[in-house]
């Protein structure tokens, strides 16, 4: 089935997102993570065409979607308005279901999306990503310390912007590899504009959440949720079920032989068990 | 024996679902109206009887015999419902900290049921042959041994809420010598007590389908945690050899208890008797035995008599203790 980039001007900016599927079903979100676009979702995104209404927007930044000056755009109050843009363009009249999708940073803005669209979302699937009150546990982990030297690499100022101006394949490449992106994808992910674009996220993020003191308990999610992550993940220790706590009433937890960008290198694994997960919750297109 | 790997969901379903299907039913399945034949024997022995010098006689032989039977079935009973009592610390924390998939969880809640299961089991047929005997069942297991909240198992608790893996050693190798028994039983089955046989016979069904869940929580334990983590519990298997012997010390001294019993029955006269042929036997004599040869007694000490265990021990590098290598005299009846 036909998946095609479409675009909207929302709040003054124009965003893009792929968009494809069965009309009237209801709807499989997508959203993809540091440093990619939503292309990455493409080859999963073809598994569900059938059955679903599936939509992937491109995160500020990303494909089509315009950037901006400042960060103000890239919090993930910012995005998850850019995402529900989307959705009131795709469905209009706001009755169909949402099953949510997020990978990486976008797994991340799915767990914050979730919590305010949670009356018309049916399930949460989460790929080797974690809340931000789950990222905040792990603080006193000093191997998720190490894992996530990226992070802090980003916060600095200037540092990054002139790393990204200077050598962005390079820093790219090690980001890829270390990942373990399979080699065919690789090559594909030469566009570095994204890169810097996509860092600012990272800095959003971080100021919102302690700015906002993210961290404080909010309600557990009601709708159930898919956690799967990659045991080599070079990024993301596998999260653990004690981690969820308060998160999520109704978690089921994956952790399968992968590494970070698991939707890629075993996507009909990794179909098989969110339509399984989807088949056991009577989650129906 | 083919493990479960933790990281393979698909045969986790399935182990899952197979051990579901083929679960016995306590009531149903086990032919308790049949009763125990007392006059037949319930596992066999060492053909040289070396722990009892000096002539036996039949009639003494058959004690010794029904009394290992008994010796057996309240260990299994006991460190089933110890498991049992010891969920929480020893398991759910585990899960919430470790499991990987939610088949993980299930097998396990579907271990801890049929372990449940099977303690139940073995206490009814002590149970059965204390009224067979025509004593209170209390009597007969003041002799047996038992795990109740002592001391051993507050060790095991505190080990366990640290993350230790004691527990779980322990239960790989009773599962691995549970079936080993039920083996060395089967060329025997015609002459042994058909209740008791059968028991075993639905214990070793259960435990061979679930017996590699105890060597996957190990697996998980010893293959995922840090560095720090692992070489501190890789010590745990010789602590629970050490917590083993000792167990076995203080339960088999009860054994003692059965000369003020011998006014009661003559299965307790019988059995007193026989003690005076123990003794002839020196001490070190005696733990050299224990450690090498004794049927049911050494494969529960010594890790060497069971391969899975023994492979598991090569692999994660852990040490144990210097015992000798196994030397089992034939089994016969």
């Amino acid at each position: 089935m036909e998946i095609i980039e479409k675009t909207l001007v929302g709040r003054g900016l124009k965003t893009a997102w792929l968009d494809g599927g069965k009309r009237g079903a209801n709807i499989l979100c997508f959203l993809h993570g540091f440093p990619d676009d939503a292309k990455v979702w493409l080859p999963l995104m073809q598994h569900f065409a059938s059955d679903f209404r599936v939509i992937a927007p491109m995160i500020r930044g990303a494909g089509k979607s315009v950037s901006c000056r400042g960060l103000h755009r890239f919090t993930p109050d910012a995005i998850a308005l850019d995402v529900l843009q989307i959705l009131r363009q795709v469905d209009p009249s706001a009755k169909k279901n949402i099953i949510l999708v997020g990978h990486d940073l976008g797994g991340i803005l799915a767990w914050h999306i979730a919590r305010l669209i949670e009356d018309r979302l049916r399930a949460l699937v989460i790929i080797n990503s974690a809340d931000l009150i789950q990222v905040w546990r792990r603080k006193s982990m000093p191997r998720q310390i190490l894992k996530s030297w990226y992070v802090f690499i980003m916060w600095l100022p200037l540092i990054p912007n002139i790393l990204w101006r200077v050598a962005p394949h390079l820093l790219a490449n090690i980001g890829y590899t270390s990942g373990g992106l399979p080699q065919e994808f690789t090559a594909a992910k030469r566009n570095t504009a994204i890169l810097h674009q996509s860092m600012k996220q990272y800095r959003a993020f971080a100021l919102e959440f302690l700015r906002k003191r993210l961290w404080r308990q909010t309600a557990a999610l009601k709708v159930p949720v898919l956690a799967i992550h990659g045991k080599k993940d070079a990024f993301l220790l596998p999260a653990t079920l004690a981690e969820f706590a308060g998160l999520a009433l109704n978690i089921q937890l994956r952790v399968i032989d992968g590494n970070h960008w698991l939707q890629l290198e075993q996507t009909k694994k990794i179909y098989q068990l969110i339509e399984t997960f989807l088949k056991d919750h009577k989650v129906a297109a | 024996m083919r493990l479960f790997s933790p990281d393979d969901d698909v045969a986790l379903s399935l182990a899952l679902k197979k051990q579901k299907k083929l679960a016995w039913n306590l009531e149903k399945s086990i032919l308790w109206k049949r009763g125990i034949d007392f006059s037949k024997p319930l596992v066999p022995l060492d053909e040289f009887n070396i722990m009892f010098p000096g002539p036996i006689s039949p009639a003494q032989k058959l004690v010794i015999s029904q009394f290992m039977g008994l010796l057996m079935a309240a260990t299994f009973s006991e460190t089933e419902k110890a498991l049992g009592r010891l969920r929480t610390e020893a398991w759910e924390s585990l899960m919430q900290n470790s499991a990987t998939h939610p088949e993980i969880i299930q097998l396990g809640e579907q271990f801890f049921a049929e372990e449940d299961k099977h303690s139940r089991a073995f206490d009814r047929y002590i149970d059965l042959f204390a009224k067979g005997l025509g004593v209170d069942s209390a009597v007969l297991r003041s002799l047996l041994p038992s795990v109740n909240s002592g001391w051993i198992e507050s060790r095991l608790r505190r080990n366990a809420e640290k993350g230790g893996l004691i527990l779980w050693w322990i239960v790989a190798t009773v599962e691995e010598e549970s079936t080993m028994i039920f083996r060395q039983m089967i060329p025997f089955r015609k002459v042994l007590d058909p209740l008791y046989y059968e028991l075993h016979k639905r214990h070793f069904e259960e435990e061979a389908r679930h017996m590699p869940y105890a060597f996957m929580i190990l697996d998980m334990c010893l293959d995922r945690g840090p560095f720090c983590y692992q070489s501190r519990m890789s010590l745990d298997f010789m602590r629970s050899e050490w917590l083993k012997m000792i167990w076995l010390a203080m339960e088999l001294g009860k054994t003692l208890r059965v000369r003020q019993l011998k006014e009661i029955h003559p299965f307790f006269a019988e059995l007193s008797a026989l003690l005076g042929n123990f003794k002839m036997r020196h001490i070190p004599v005696i733990l050299y035995r224990f450690l090498r040869r004794t049927p049911y007694i050494s494969p529960f000490i010594n890790a060497q008599y069971h391969e899975q265990l023994s492979q598991h021990l090569k692999t994660y590098h852990c040490p144990r203790l210097p015992l000798p290598s196994p030397q089992p005299d034939p089994i016969g009846w």
